[in-house]
């Protein structure tokens, strides 16, 4: 199996070699191991379930959060073409759903959110084919997002007996100790290993910059940075606006949930190509992006938690080189979390005095009411509620410790180690604010030029 | 979203709040398009099929507010005045009613060019689709394909884009990829200061006007290759009904025969009425053609001559507003 393994390696994905803990979670998942791999971005998770698929006999389900996520794995796959995969999920119509499902067997690697794996014409469908490996990617989202925003993902351990417990696989880039016991607990056997690798990425420098106009401070280090870079916004409209505030000066693009999925892979193919400099993004943007040389990673907006925040500074400098990831915090940047945090446990009181264990589902129900209300037809009313309110109290945590982050005097490495219960890093050359400043000539130089529009002319010959 | 409203008015100083909400969103019913083809905004049927209600009435309120508009009724009365945006260009070229998959056969149109591009070499471009819809019909095309035809495809595209302004034709041919070419995304090609919705009409309008001018043409490869998707917006109820009345020419017996409500086939009688120049209208008793009758409400009508059926009373009103048309142009 040994030689096996190396060979599928070599000859399908190009490598010589296997990357950190790569080889000893694929040697687990193929010897029926159920096992949960915390590796930081850009260690190469992705092949941790796309060798198996290949050496195991039958399909390959990943559970997948974000439909952009999806999006990028299944074209990276298609564009390796030597497989077949695909994404079920609300891009595609009633009729290419139905195909699908009725034509399983075709397709190696099979991507879907929770919440179409919930449906029971998916489960059906699956349960038919044999599944030769269960894969849950950023499986972190389980706790992030799992008991009020998607409840769906509690349904997982439930949806795995339906698919005969197959093998299964956990992936993420980070969690913290009460995530990876939540993983463990709803996702695998408790014969399951656990590999991790810890987050330090010593090649990226940590900044963060408190400013009373965030504008201003990001054109300041626009000027100083060099190379490709993203600017990560909390909505949709931040985005747009920075695009236009900043699209005369750069060779530029956004990117959001709310472009249709050809829009955001045109985007991404002119980023990959190095035809943008700069890209403004929602977190919608980064999960499954395999580029190796984004210099820098900005957030505008201050993310609600420190494993967020991780995983997308994690995108910057995969290739090793020296790289950035700078935080500008303007006073009160936090309220919108705490908007949103109000406003979920409001939604969840009026859910609570509706007593609608007794009442049943009611008209005004707002989305989120009523997917409480269709997990509770699954569950125990009062441990589920019980439940939303603990996490409301973890949100409330994780935001404290994002904002600690923010004011902490100590090494910024040792205060993320210290929070994932990593081993401390020890003194590196590229550390972060608290440790003396950047060398801004470590990055990588590079000009990207604005592209003029081509003549409808010059594109077909282009073409032709 | 406000001027947009506004523009919408045309020679119309009234428009119904209501009604103007379903032609945006395309909540189709006979009524509905009668309406939009007696206001000159069928063309934008269906434009906007995800604008909530609570935020359409959100931008009535602001035009009020800001005295652009007021309320009178159920109807809008237009203060300010602005010009008609299908008179426009690009806008005029509008043709979402007709075209109403024109962005997912554009999408179609951009990946088998890419794949064109470089057939008849494996294909090394970006993954720009990944649904089996996209991918398993763009497969066959590729299969057809021959040196003859990869050729034929740039002179049509080349005769396609040639009959139109150099902006527009520009604005689209951005958007392909291909070998040595990486497209670009509507928003990073639209012409400067074009906010919403009017990116969105422009983006529309460029693409429906492409679209309309190979559905005229039907000899070209492009129509024959795309014609079932293109087909797509013809297949409906309606055209069941009307097949039906050729040989037929019952509307009770066609509902009999389909099972469905007469006044659901009086209501495809009436889209067919609107979108055919062809119809029939002799088949049917019209009354007179006396431009009056656009003014008078069917159930005033019917308390002085009680034996007029609406579906008289309607196709009468479209035959005057045919005839209307037709002496204005």
């Amino acid at each position: 199996m040994n030689h096996n393994i190396q060979q599928v390696l070599k000859e399908t994905f190009g490598y010589d070699s296997f990357r950190g803990l790569q080889e000893e979670i694929i040697q687990t998942v193929l010897a029926n191991q159920d096992c949960l791999a915390i590796l930081p971005t850009g260690t190469g998770k992705s092949l941790c379930y796309q060798l198996p698929g290949l050496l195991l006999e039958g399909l390959v389900v990943i559970v997948s959060p974000l439909l952009s996520l999806m999006e990028d794995q299944v074209n990276s796959l298609l564009q390796m073409k030597k497989f077949s995969a695909v994404a079920i999920n609300s891009l595609l119509t009633k009729s290419e759903r139905e195909y699908v499902l009725t034509h399983l067997s075709e397709y190696q690697y099979i991507y879907l959110s929770p919440e179409m794996l919930s449906q029971p014409e998916c489960i059906q469908a699956l349960s038919r084919q044999k599944i030769a490996l269960f894969v849950i990617d950023e499986a972190h989202c389980l706790s992030q997002w799992g008991i009020d925003f998607r409840p769906e993902y509690r349904n997982l351990k439930w949806i795995k007996r339906q698919l005969n417990n197959p093998t299964t696989l956990a992936l993420t880039a980070s969690a913290p100790p009460k995530v990876k016991a939540e993983i463990k607990e709803l996702l695998l056997n408790s014969e399951a290993k656990i590999f991790e690798l810890p987050v330090n990425r010593p090649n990226i420098y940590l900044q963060v910059e408190k400013t009373n106009d965030k504008e201003a401070a990001l054109l300041k280090y626009l000027k100083k940075l060099s190379g490709t870079g993203i600017i990560y916004c909390a909505t949709r409209s931040q985005v747009k606006d920075l695009y236009e505030r900043l699209k005369s000066d750069y060779a530029i693009g956004f990117y959001h949930g709310g472009l249709s999925s050809n829009q955001r892979r045109l985007i991404q193919t002119q980023f990959q190509k190095n035809q943008l400099q700069l890209l403004v993004a929602t977190n919608a943007f980064g999960m499954g992006i395999n580029k190796p040389d984004i210099r820098f990673v900005i957030h505008y907006d201050l993310p609600d938690n420190l494993e967020s925040y991780v995983q997308e500074i994690g995108r910057a400098g995969r290739d090793g080189e020296p790289s950035i990831a700078i935080l500008l915090y303007q006073n009160h940047d936090e309220q919108i979390h705490y908007y949103m945090q109000n406003q979920t446990r409001n939604e969840r009181e009026v859910f609570e005095l509706l007593d609608v264990a007794k009442n049943g589902e009611q008209k005004y129900f707002s989305e989120l009411q009523q997917k409480w209300f269709r997990q509770i037809q699954r569950e125990d009313y009062h441990l589920f509620m019980e439940e939303i309110k603990d996490n409301e109290k973890v949100k409330q945590e994780q935001l404290q410790t994002m904002l600690a982050y923010i004011h902490t005097s100590e090494c910024r490495r040792d205060f993320i180690a210290r929070y994932f219960d990593n081993s401390l890093p020890g003194k590196q050359a590229i550390c972060c604010d608290n440790h003396g400043p950047f060398d801004y000539q470590l990055l990588i130089k590079s000009k990207i030029q604005n592209e003029k529009i081509a003549s409808w002319q010059d594109v077909l010959l282009k073409i032709f | 979203m406000d001027e947009f409203i506004l523009a919408l008015f045309g020679e119309n100083d009234k428009l119904r709040m209501n009604t103007l909400y379903q032609i945006l969103v395309g909540r189709k019913s006979a009524s509905m398009l009668y309406y939009a083809y007696g206001h000159q905004l069928l063309d934008i049927v269906g434009i906007f099929p995800h604008l909530s209600k609570a935020e359409y009435e959100k931008k009535i309120q602001q035009l009020i507010n800001q005295k652009a508009l007021s309320i009178v009724g159920n109807e809008l009365v237009r203060v300010q005045i602005q010009p008609f945006l299908l008179n426009q260009e690009p806008y005029c070229h509008l043709n979402h009613f007709r075209i109403k998959n024109s962005l997912s056969l554009w999408r179609m149109l951009q990946l088998f060019l890419c794949r064109l591009s470089y057939w008849p070499a494996e294909y090394q471009g970006p993954v720009l689709e990944n649904s089996p819809f996209y991918l398993l019909n763009v497969d066959q095309m590729i299969a057809q394909m021959d040196e003859e035809q990869k050729q034929k495809i740039h002179e049509e595209l080349s005769h396609v884009f040639s009959q139109m302004p150099q902006d527009q034709a520009d604005f689209l041919a951005n958007t392909f990829s291909g070998k040595q070419i990486s497209g670009k995304t509507f928003y990073q090609v639209l012409p400067e200061d074009l906010h919403s919705p009017f990116d969105i009409c422009y983006t529309l309008a460029c693409i429906e006007r492409f679209w309309s001018y190979i559905m005229k043409h039907t000899e070209l490869l492009l129509f024959q290759l795309f014609k079932p998707f293109i087909l797509e917006n013809y297949k409906q109820s309606m055209l069941i009904t009307r097949k039906l009345y050729k040989s037929v020419h019952d509307v009770q017996k066609i509902a009999q025969l389909r099972r469905l409500k007469e006044g659901t086939i009086n209501d495809h009688i009436i889209e067919w009425a609107i979108i055919d120049e062809q119809f029939p209208f002799e088949d049917f008793q019209l009354l007179a053609l006396d431009k009056s009758l656009l003014d008078y409400r069917y159930k005033d009508l019917i308390q002085v001559q009680p034996e007029i059926s609406f579906l008289q009373y309607r196709l009468t009103q479209i035959a005057i507003l045919k005839g209307r048309k037709k002496n204005e142009s």
